[in-house]
């Protein structure tokens, strides 16, 4: 199911309750939405990333018990519950190549650098920022948006992609980097 | 982008509020890609095994306490803190702890005492190298703690700690270098 632009913003604050009724209630109907909802695509998405079909499936698992067990973490006025799911899937892929704890940013950590105080305006609206970004996706130039794809869901290096796609190089990256930059300056407007 | 990178980028991403933004930019990205990505269908009963996890007691590990120098994910990785790096000297006034030796992938604390330099050294392939604490100049520039300094086979140098206190630095090298993965667009985004 693709979620049609005019219909995003209902549906996005459907599943960020969801979360927050995992959260707060232990609600068991809110997760087996969210199951339904995103497991089928993070399958996808570990598939994409070279797992097989074992792994995908026990990694799609492992994801939502995270969800189950960290909902309270999750903070709508941060991220979509895209984003926080795909950071947690990424994360639980790493740590399978790794074997290891996954080496991630712990923003209680008394030694981060904080982030610089954000005036009331700069607050992010995940939900407006992801709207945009949707838009901004859908109208970069096909040359463009085909690499994002490639780079973000196969995991493959850039001179792979380059021979693949009969492209020096350069080209490819100096794509990925101009449409990361557009994407990047839709995302910082107000 | 091999997964040991990763410990290098979280452990920048750690004292870069500049590249967290950024990073968590290009994760809003994804997240939006994710969802629109069509369905692969699970395997029957996938849920019901999920759910009747969801009441098992999980260990976690319990987290390396604060350290003034090595951000969580780093002190994670060694599981000590930075007073009981077990440093061996590579050479009087450079100690290295290696963390990983894997195939090609090697990752290493590199301790400089106040003055003291590496040779000089091209690299076969890329090293990524995090600044933990003092400072370093090497002729293309001088990099400070949280700093993120990218070296590739273009690039030959000698790197000097400051004379004012040792320089620690974290260095991830991979050869050759793959910058792709998840984390690939977000790594090249900071190194362009």
């Amino acid at each position: 199911m693709s979620l049609p632009p005019s219909a995003t913003d209902p549906i996005r604050a459907r599943l960020a309750d969801w979360v927050e009724a995992v959260a707060r209630d232990r609600d068991r109907a809110a997760f087996s939405a969210l199951f339904a909802h995103f497991a089928p695509r993070l399958k996808t998405y570990l598939l994409r990333q070279g797992a097989d079909n074992a792994l995908a499936e026990e990694l799609v698992q492992e994801a939502m018990l995270t969800v189950w067990r960290r909902a309270e973490t999750y903070d709508r006025r941060q991220s979509t519950v895209s984003t926080w799911l795909y950071t947690v899937v990424r994360n639980k892929r790493i740590d399978r190549i790794r074997r290891e704890r996954r080496p991630e940013v712990d923003l209680n950590d008394p030694l981060l650098v904080p982030d610089e105080p954000q005036s009331q305006e700069a607050v992010i609206d995940a939900g407006q920022t992801e709207m945009r970004l949707r838009t901004a996706i859908a109208d970069l130039p096909a040359e463009q948006a085909d690499l994002i794809r490639i780079a973000f869901f196969e995991d493959r290096t850039h001179r792979d992609i380059a021979e693949s796609q009969n492209l020096p190089l350069g080209t490819v990256k100096s794509r990925i980097r101009l449409a990361l930059a557009r994407l990047r300056k839709v995302m910082e407007q107000d | 982008m091999p997964a040991h990178w990763a410990v290098g980028v979280a452990t920048h991403l750690a004292l870069c509020p500049e590249c967290r933004r950024q990073a968590r930019g290009i994760e809003a990205v994804a997240g939006s890609l994710v969802e629109d990505l069509p369905a692969a269908p699970l395997a029957e009963g996938a849920l019901t095994q999920v759910l009747a996890r969801l009441d098992e007691s999980v260990t976690e590990a319990s987290p390396v306490p604060f350290d003034p120098v090595l951000p969580a994910p780093l002190r994670n990785e060694l599981g000590f803190g930075s007073s009981d790096i077990p440093w061996r000297t590579l050479l009087p006034g450079v100690h290295e702890y290696r963390l990983v030796r894997d195939g090609d992938v090697r990752m290493s604390l590199l301790r400089l005492m106040p003055g003291h330099s590496v040779a000089r050294h091209g690299h076969r392939g890329d090293e990524m190298t995090v600044v933990l604490r003092g400072g370093f100049e090497d002729g293309t520039g001088i990099f400070e703690r949280g700093d993120l300094a990218v070296a590739d086979d273009a690039v030959d140098h000698r790197p000097r700690a400051r004379k004012d206190g040792p320089c620690i630095c974290l260095i991830v090298a991979e050869r050759p270098l793959r910058f792709t993965g998840l984390l690939g667009p977000v790594f090249n985004f900071f190194a362009g």
